[in-house]
């Protein structure tokens, strides 16, 4: 159709929206090249040198649109849609921005008084972020995991030379005043300090003191590695310290798996200095025993239970335990989304003498290989291991649900031993799929059974969740504890 | 002690989304940070910026290099050609061009035929061709402006023969020199070197420059920033738009410039170049981040500025190592015949303006060029409003009319750019990646993060 153009006498634009139109008019369907501008002698030669043959005089009021076009295209069309850009009625925008917040420093400019960040970036960004949080003056929990220790030592102790608390890495779970931090279940408050260094652990225990009737005042997670030798329970002595001097707090719980030796004298010695009732238990301790003001137990549920006790000013009272013996050829698989869960599992089914096998093995458990070698199992689908690049089964029970599947295929699994964790973080239908699976299976001599870790406060409501699981006939147990002797006594 | 038990809680949360939410179920205060890695993803950076970002003496130093930022005093002290001020164009064939230095075989197409036309301009060659064998040869070096207290826009060349502005800051001493602005069309700073290109710098050098000179001696000392300052409120950001200041300070010159021989045609070669202040911008914008520089442990930038090829940054604390990386192209508006395939990468000194807190950090204050941004003046308000994000300061009197007089955002800080992913935003015209074309468009672009990165990477508390 070659070069075809229009002159608007007397209309000034400036360059810059005449520009802008030239460069919406390049990209209209079947225009070649064009110009819009004002018909200045500088233009025209600018249109001439861009190959638009324009025999034109100089005309510098006058505003010029020029186009090579296609042979299919409409010139009034293109005019048209000129004009459209030419005489567009102007809208002012005056509705401002919101702030986009990309770090922990703009995030502090804003609320100023914030007084904890809470981290669940990928560990390798996690330790940066911590480290920037204390910067802020800020508490930190970090939820993250894959943070080296020796990260975890310099963020210890650099939170402690800044008397801040530095909760975790790997710390799931933790309410502080009275609000639930990530994995944390709606609890009753009241006047029991926890200090965890276990996620589930944590949620076994705040969950239980609340359905016992108490209260949590603080739960403060320190990360599972706290009580290693090398971080030397840094923020396990601090929330002792904050606990020991909170006013709310009567009674102090301290959980952990099991810790170094030397460590765990050292969170000992310093326990025996606090004035206020201590419940310690280390995952794997088989004795209830008093030391001065601490009182050392052996489950998860005994723990919550004499807590209660002292918190409420009752007399302390414990259950003996039965000795169970098993040996048979029938089999218990647990399965597991709490890894706290897991050890205390492992521990009493050792105490039974069970051989079994594990993928976090605890004392002399066998070490899961890909092959469970029909011994009795206990997976801790929450690791690395199982995750499979998914999310943690208590988010996501996609794969904790594949090997209950997996595992009820096995003609000799006699019993299937599984939790269910609610609350904060957990996924809000953790069981829809589980009960179809369960109610899939035709075996008359297999059991299921479950314990349910958390509280009727929780989303999930945990009455609701128990009533859905028995109607399928699972077991359901009223603590982790339980559970295991339940299945035990099943085999 | 802690008293964090006897505080409402309230949270900052950076990571799963749903555990703010779960917070604000619960009625805790939340601000919520829209995380993404830092420094590329590279954990080991990432982890010294935030340590980096703890220090006390990285504070203080950035503290006092910002004050003697704020506290310069640049001022236009008259005029002289290069020679007779600058120590390394005296007595060797060295010609300046802008930005980090580079070998001139790697040198993009526009600053070689500068180079190339400004060794004509001195007589060293009898044309271009010649031009091109001497510089080959070893016979004319090169080096960057910034190494001569120069800046100079585009190709930025300096020869020793070219007059320049002298700018003297009055409260500590230090001088910083430009060339003067050519005006539009055929030009040495986008690379062209014709005869008519040369000409025009002849009659630079004898008549503008000699009438320029008999005049400023008239005019006595010209404070520049309030210069600027003013020019803010006019409409110009005194990078892309120098229409006010120009006009500005042709009202201080034009009756000196009345008086003396050939003023008149000094007076017709300014009027018709809205960007005759620019170079004065730049010199003065050299002048007060010159004094801020080399002040142990500070993290500020001091200089950026492009070759058409790497973009470099200088920071305080660092001595004078440029970090450099890529230039980027420019997103940006383009002259009829034009497009981004004829661009060159970002080139030129004059991004000094934007290190100084003018220039894309005042957008705001131009609307009249909003539309190279890409659109509406809001646009241009929020690009000033990002940039304090990333500096120490608001400038005292430097103020932005549309942001209700706020000050516009200066001292860049490394630290804050990388943690907060936020880059600097540069305003800028468009060279043509052949030498000689000339101008072809302008529009933004950032300053590349990679030369902070390698900034941070330097960067050793003492």
């Amino acid at each position: 159709m070659g070069v075809m153009y229009k002159s608007y006498k007397n209309l000034y634009k400036d360059s810059v929206s005449l520009m802008q139109i030239s460069a919406a008019l390049l990209n209209y369907e079947g225009v070649l090249n064009a110009t819009v501008a004002m018909q200045t002698e500088a233009n025209l030669q600018r249109a001439q040198a861009s190959g638009l043959n324009l025999d034109l005089k100089e005309s510098p009021n006058d505003l010029l649109i020029a186009c090579e076009l296609a042979d299919d295209s409409n010139f009034d069309e293109i005019i048209a849609f000129v004009d459209d850009k030419l005489f567009a009625k102007v809208t002012t925008d005056n509705t401002k921005k919101s702030r986009h917040i990309g770090s922990i420093a703009q995030a502090k400019e804003e609320l100023d008084d914030a007084n904890l960040a809470l981290i669940s970036v990928a560990g390798r960004y996690a330790i940066a972020e911590a480290l920037k949080a204390l910067g802020q003056n800020l508490n930190v929990m970090i939820f993250s995991d894959n943070v080296s220790e020796d990260d975890e030592l310099m963020l210890k102790q650099e939170a402690k030379k800044r008397d801040l608390l530095l909760m975790g890495p790997d710390c799931g779970t933790a309410i502080i005043n009275g609000k639930p931090l990530a994995f944390a279940n709606r609890v009753n408050l009241g006047s029991i300090g926890v200090i965890g260094a276990s996620g589930t652990g944590t949620q076994e225990v705040t969950c239980a003191i609340s359905n016992l009737g108490a209260g949590i005042s603080q739960a403060i997670g320190t990360g599972g590695r706290d009580l290693h030798e090398k971080i030397g329970a840094i923020t396990t002595l601090y929330a002792i310290d904050l606990l020991e001097q909170d006013e709310k707090t009567k009674t102090i719980v301290v959980i952990s798996k099991p810790p170094a030796k030397s460590i765990a004298a050292k969170v000992i010695e310093r326990l025996k200095q606090v004035k206020k009732d201590v419940v310690v238990h280390f995952v794997g301790n088989n004795d209830f025993y008093q030391e001065n003001n601490i009182y050392f137990t052996r489950s998860l549920l005994e723990t919550a239970k004499v807590a209660c006790d002292l918190n409420q000013g009752r007399k302390i009272s414990v259950q003996d335990k039965e000795q169970i013996n098993v040996s048979t050829d029938r089999l218990l698989k647990a399965i597991y989304c709490g890894g706290t869960f897991c050890a205390e599992a492992q521990n009493l089914a050792l105490k039974a003498n069970l051989k079994i096998v594990s993928n976090v093995p605890i004392d002399n458990a066998c070490k899961y290989d890909g092959n469970d070698h029909d011994m009795h199992a206990f997976f801790d689908m929450g690791d690395d291991e199982f995750t499979n690049g998914r999310p943690h089964p208590m988010i996501d029970p996609f794969e904790r649900n594949a090997m209950i599947k997996k595992q009820m295929e096995n003609e000799k699994t006699a019993v299937i031993l599984f939790d269910v964790v609610l609350g904060y973080g957990a996924s809000l239908n953790p069981i829809d799929d589980l009960v179809e699976i369960i109610k899939s299976n035709t075996r008359s001599d297999l059991n299921f059974v479950c314990n349910v870790c958390g509280t009727d406060l929780d989303i999930q409501n945990r009455e609701d969740i128990i009533n859905r699981l028995s109607q399928v006939n699972v077991k359901v147990a009223t603590s982790n504890e339980q559970a295991v002797m339940t299945a035990l006594s099943l085999l | 002690m802690n008293n964090l038990f006897s505080q409402e809680l309230k949270v900052i949360s950076s990571g799963l989304h749903d555990f703010a939410t779960n917070l604000q179920q619960e009625q805790v205060s939340v601000c919520e940070v829209d995380f993404a890695p830092t420094c590329n993803a590279n954990q080991e950076d990432a982890l010294a910026l935030a340590k980096l970002m703890q220090s006390e003496k990285v504070k203080q130093a950035n503290e006092i290099a910002a004050e003697r930022y704020l506290n310069s005093n640049p001022c236009l002290e008259g005029v002289a050609i290069a020679s007779e001020v600058i120590e390394g164009l005296q007595n060797t064939k060295r010609i300046l061009h802008s930005g980090p230095p580079i070998a001139f075989e790697d040198m993009c197409g526009p600053m070689q035929g500068a180079i190339c036309g400004a060794i004509v301009y001195e007589g060293w060659a009898s044309d271009v061709d010649a031009a091109f064998e001497l510089v080959k040869k070893g016979e004319v070096v090169t080096d960057a402006c910034h190494h001569h207290s120069c800046v100079g826009p585009m190709a930025g060349i300096i020869s020793p023969s070219m007059p320049v502005f002298i700018v003297k800051n009055k409260e500590y001493g230090n001088v910083s020199y430009s060339n003067f602005n050519e005006g539009l069309g055929k030009v040495l700073r986008f690379g062209a070197n014709g005869s008519e290109v040369i000409d025009r710098l002849n009659f630079m050098r004898d008549v503008l420059y000699v009438a320029l000179k008999e005049a400023l001696k008239l005019c006595g000392s010209i404070e520049i920033k309030p210069l600027i300052a003013q020019a803010l409120s006019m409409g110009d950001e005194c990078h892309n738009r120098n229409a006010a200041a120009t006009g500005l300070l042709l009202k201080i010159l034009a009756p000196k410039l009345a008086r003396v021989k050939d003023g008149d045609k000094a007076l017709e070669f300014i009027s018709a170049n809205d960007h005759f202040f620019l170079n004065i911008s730049m010199a003065a914008c050299k002048c007060m981040l010159d004094a801020a520089a080399n002040v142990k442990n500070s993290t500020m930038v001091v200089a950026m500025a492009r070759n058409g090829v790497n973009f470099g940054i200088r920071v305080s604390g660092l001595a004078d190592k440029w970090y450099q990386a890529p230039a980027n192209f420019i997103k940006g508006l383009y002259f009829p015949g034009f497009s981004e395939a004829d661009a060159n990468p970002d080139l030129g000194d004059s991004a000094i303006t934007e290190t100084a807190g003018i220039g894309g950090f005042a957008m705001a204050a131009a609307p009249a060029i909003v539309k190279f941004v890409g659109g509406t003046t809001q646009d241009a308000v929020q690009n000033s409003i990002n940039m304090q994000e990333i500096c120490l300061k608001e400038h005292p009197s430097f103020n932005l009319p549309a942001l209700n007089f706020a000050g516009s955002a200066c001292c860049i800080d490394i630290l804050k750019v990388l943690d907060r992913n936020v880059l600097p935003i540069i305003n800028t015209g468009i060279a043509h990646k052949q030498a000689g074309v000339g101008q072809i468009g302008a529009g933004i672009t950032n300053a590349p993060l990679d030369c902070f990165i390698n900034a941070l990477r330097d960067f050793k508390e003492e």
